[in-house]
C-alpha cells in the first residue's frame, strides 16, 4: 500500500516536472546567455579606454578580470617595440680570501637572441619574453619615476633625496626585483662554469636602449651602430643571497 | 541534442591541448629555474599574489624540491587526458585550474597565446568538445547531458572571445602613432628580438610592403568581429588570418600565439561546412604513360591530409569525354565538384588550393598564372616530358581514391 502511494508520488512529481521540463530548460538557457551578456559586458568595459564608467567601477572591475579572465591583448600596441633592449650583468664577488673580483660586463640577450634564430623552438624563447618584460618594466618605471622627481618640487631641487627616492621606488618594481632574482641563475651558471668558489656576490645590471635608424633612414646600415641612438640604465650594486638553492630554509 | 560546431569544437581541443603540452615540455628542463623557491620571479611576489587575489587556497608549495617538475608532468598527464577525452569535463577543469596556478607563479615568461587559451579553455570545457576523437566511447550523465544542452551557447561565448581579441588588439593598434602613420611593420620586423630571417631588412626597405602589411594587420584585425559570423566572409576572413599569423610566425618567430589563434578558428566551422569542404574533391587526371606525371600523382597524394584529391588514370578512365582526355594529355586535367574542367597550371593551382602544406606557395603561383609564366613554364616542361608507350608494371601505379 504505501509502495503504491510512493510509485503515484514520483508518477506526479514526473509529471509534473516534465510540464516544467520545456519552460525550465528555457530559463535555464536565458539564464546562462544573461551571465554572458554581463561577463562579455564587464570584459568590454574592461578593456575599453580609460571613461568616466570605467573610472568608477575600476577596482570592482579589475578584482572581476583578474587572474582568471584577465585580457592583455596589447602585443605591439599602440606601438611596437622600436629599440633593441639589451641586458648586461657584472658581478662584484668575494672568494674565500676575501679577496674582491669584479667581472666584465656579460650580455645575457646575445646568446638568447642566437639560439631563438638557430631553432625554430626554443626553450628560450620564454627567457627572452621574461627578461624583455622586466626591462620594459624597469624602462616604464624608471621614466615615471623620473616624472615624479620632476613634478616634486622637494625632490627636483635635492638631488640626494631623489637619488634616494628614485632608489626606493625602483626597488619596489616587479622588473628590478625579477632581475635581481634572474641574475641569481646567471651567476649560478657563471660561477660553476668557471669553477669559482664564491663568499659573497653583488650584481649590478646595465638595460641598454638602442633605437636603430627610424623608418625614414631605412636605407641606412642596419648592423652600423654608429647609425644608433643609444641610452641606458645602470643599476646600483646589489647583494644577491643564496644563490644556490637552500631548501627547507 | 548535438552540438553543429562539435567536429571544430574537437579540433580546436586537439590543438590547444597539443599547444599546452609542446609549452610544457619546454619548460619541464627549466622547471626550478622557472617557478621554483629561486625561480627568476622572486618567490615572496609569488606569494603576495596570491594573497592579493585571495587565492591562498590555490596556492602551490613551488618551494619544496622537485615540486615544479611534478607539476609541469601533471600538466602534461591532464592535456593528454583532455586531448583523448579521458575523464571529461572533470579532466578540462583540473586542466584550467592547473594553467591558472602555474600562470600566477611566473606571468613574466608567458605570452599571449597563454593568456588565449586561459580565457577559451573554461568556454571549451563547456561546450561539447568531446563528442569525436575519443579514446574510450562517451558515457552518458546527468550533469554532463544537463551541460550538453546549452553546449552551442558556450561555443558562441568561445567565438565572442575570439573576436575580443582582435577587436582590443586591432583598437589599441589604431590608437598607436607607428599603426596610424602605416610604418609600424618596419619597427616590428627590424626589432632584434623579432627579426627571425636575413629577409627582414631588405623587405622592410620597400615602403610598399611596409605600409600595407601596416593597414592589412590593423584593418584585417578590426574586421575580423564583423565579417566572422556571415558565411560569404568567413573563410576570406581566416584566409587572411592564415597568412596574418604565419607570417608573424615565419618572419618574427612569434609561434605559440599564431597557432592558438589560427586553432581557434575551427570553432566558427560547422560540422555541415566541414562535410560540405570533404564534397570539395579534384579528380586529377595522370597519365600513366609518364614517369615524372606518376611520381608527381603519388608525391601529391602523400600531401594530401584532407582527403580531398583523387587521382585517375587519363588513358584508362571511362568518365572522361575523348574531347577533354586529348587535351588532358597534353597538359594535366582535372575536374572539380561542379563539373568545372582545367587544365595545366590551373589544375595545379587548383590542387595546391586543396593541400594545407602547399597554401603558403599559393599566393606565389597565382601570381605566376596572373603574369602567365606559370602557364608558359608548364607547357615548357609538359611538352619535353618523357612518355613511356607501354603498359605499366605493378611499380608505375598511382595511388587513387
Amino acid at each position: 500500500m504505501t509502495n503504491m502511494i510512493f510509485q503515484d508520488l514520483i508518477t506526479n512529481v514526473m509529471n509534473t516536472l516534465g510540464r516544467l521540463k520545456k519552460p525550465a530548460q528555457v530559463l535555464v538557457k536565458f539564464g546562462i546567455i544573461a551571465i554572458l551578456i554581463v561577463h562579455y559586458g564587464i570584459l568590454f568595459l574592461h578593456q575599453l579606454n580609460e571613461n568616466p564608467i570605467q573610472h568608477e567601477y575600476k577596482y570592482k572591475l579589475h578584482s572581476y578580470v583578474d587572474p582568471f579572465f584577465s585580457q592583455a591583448w596589447t602585443l605591439f600596441a599602440p606601438n611596437p617595440i622600436n629599440t633593441n633592449m639589451s641586458l648586461l650583468m657584472r658581478f662584484n664577488y668575494h672568494i674565500e680570501d676575501s679577496t674582491s673580483h669584479e667581472t666584465e660586463w656579460l650580455d645575457i640577450t646575445e646568446p638568447l637572441i642566437k639560439d631563438r634564430k638557430e631553432n625554430f623552438w626554443s626553450p628560450a624563447q620564454r627567457i627572452s619574453k621574461f627578461t624583455q618584460s622586466c626591462m620594459s618594466n624597469v624602462n616604464d618605471n624608471h621614466r615615471l619615476i623620473l616624472e615624479q622627481i620632476t613634478n616634486v618640487d622637494s625632490l627636483a631641487k635635492d638631488t640626494i633625496k631623489a637619488k634616494s627616492f628614485y632608489k626606493n621606488a625602483l626597488m619596489t618594481t616587479y622588473g628590478h626585483k625579477s632581475l635581481l632574482q634572474y641574475s641569481k641563475y646567471i651567476a649560478r651558471s657563471y660561477f660553476s662554469e668557471n669553477n669559482i668558489q664564491v663568499e659573497r656576490v653583488e650584481i649590478r645590471y646595465r638595460i641598454l636602449n638602442a633605437k636603430f635608424p627610424r623608418f625614414s633612414k631605412r636605407d641606412e646600415d642596419y648592423y652600423n651602430l654608429n647609425n644608433y641612438a643609444f641610452n641606458e640604465i645602470t643599476s646600483d650594486y646589489y647583494l644577491i643571497k643564496n644563490i644556490f638553492y637552500n631548501y627547507g630554509e | 541534442m548535438a552540438n553543429k560546431y562539435s567536429l571544430g569544437l574537437t579540433i580546436t581541443r586537439i590543438l590547444i591541448c597539443f599547444i599546452i603540452i609542446k609549452n610544457m615540455c619546454f619548460y619541464l628542463p627549466l622547471a626550478e629555474d622557472y617557478f621554483g623557491l629561486n625561480g627568476i620571479f622572486p618567490y615572496e611576489n609569488y606569494i603576495e599574489q596570491m594573497n592579493f587575489y585571495g587565492l591562498k587556497f590555490l596556492t602551490y608549495p613551488y618551494h619544496l624540491p622537485h615540486f615544479p617538475f611534478i607539476f609541469i608532468l601533471t600538466i602534461i598527464l591532464l592535456a593528454t587526458l583532455y586531448m583523448l577525452a579521458i575523464g571529461g569535463r572533470f579532466v578540462g577543469v583540473m586542466l584550467y585550474f592547473t594553467i591558472i596556478i602555474l600562470k600566477i607563479r611566473n606571468g613574466f615568461i608567458l605570452d599571449g597565446s597563454d593568456n588565449v587559451i586561459q580565457v577559451v579553455l573554461p568556454f571549451l570545457v563547456l561546450a561539447d568538445n568531446l563528442d569525436h576523437f575519443r579514446y574510450f566511447k562517451k558515457k552518458e550523465n546527468m550533469i554532463s547531458n544537463f551541460i550538453s544542452k546549452y553546449s552551442v551557447i558556450f561555443t558562441y561565448a568561445i567565438m565572442i572571445q575570439v573576436c575580443f581579441v582582435y577587436l582590443f588588439t586591432g583598437l589599441a593598434k589604431h590608437e598607436g602613432e607607428l599603426w596610424r602613420n602605416g610604418t609600424a611593420v618596419y619597427y616590428t620586423m627590424r626589432v632584434r628580438d623579432f627579426m627571425a630571417t636575413n629577409w627582414n631588412i631588405p623587405l622592410t626597405r620597400n615602403h610598399y610592403f611596409v605600409v600595407i602589411l601596416t593597414y592589412f594587420t590593423m584593418f584585417w584585425e578590426l574586421a575580423f568581429p564583423f565579417l566572422v559570423w556571415f558565411k560569404k566572409t568567413k573563410f576570406w576572413v581566416f584566409t587572411g588570418g592564415f597568412f596574418l599569423h604565419v607570417g608573424i610566425w615565419f618572419f618574427m618567430r612569434i609561434d605559440n600565439f599564431s597557432w592558438v589563434m589560427l586553432s581557434t578558428y575551427f570553432v566558427f566551422i560547422t560540422n555541415e561546412e566541414f562535410l560540405r569542404f570533404q564534397n570539395k574533391k579534384l579528380k586529377v587526371f595522370i597519365d600513366s604513360w609518364c614517369p615524372i606525371c606518376r611520381k608527381f600523382g603519388n608525391k601529391i597524394k602523400n600531401v594530401d591530409f584532407l582527403n580531398l584529391i583523387v587521382l585517375e588514370d587519363i588513358r584508362n578512365s571511362k568518365i572522361i569525354s575523348k574531347e577533354l582526355r586529348n587535351k588532358g594529355l597534353l597538359s594535366m586535367a582535372s575536374i572539380d565538384d561542379k563539373g568545372k574542367s582545367s587544365f595545366g597550371f590551373d589544375s595545379i593551382l587548383r590542387i595546391a588550393i586543396r593541400i594545407p602544406v602547399l597554401w603558403l606557395v599559393v599566393p606565389i603561383l597565382l601570381l605566376l598564372k596572373l603574369t602567365k609564366i606559370g602557364n608558359y613554364v608548364y607547357e615548357e616542361l609538359a611538352v619535353k616530358r618523357t612518355i613511356i608507350p607501354i603498359h605499366c608494371n605493378e611499380d608505375c601505379k598511382i595511388k587513387t581514391f
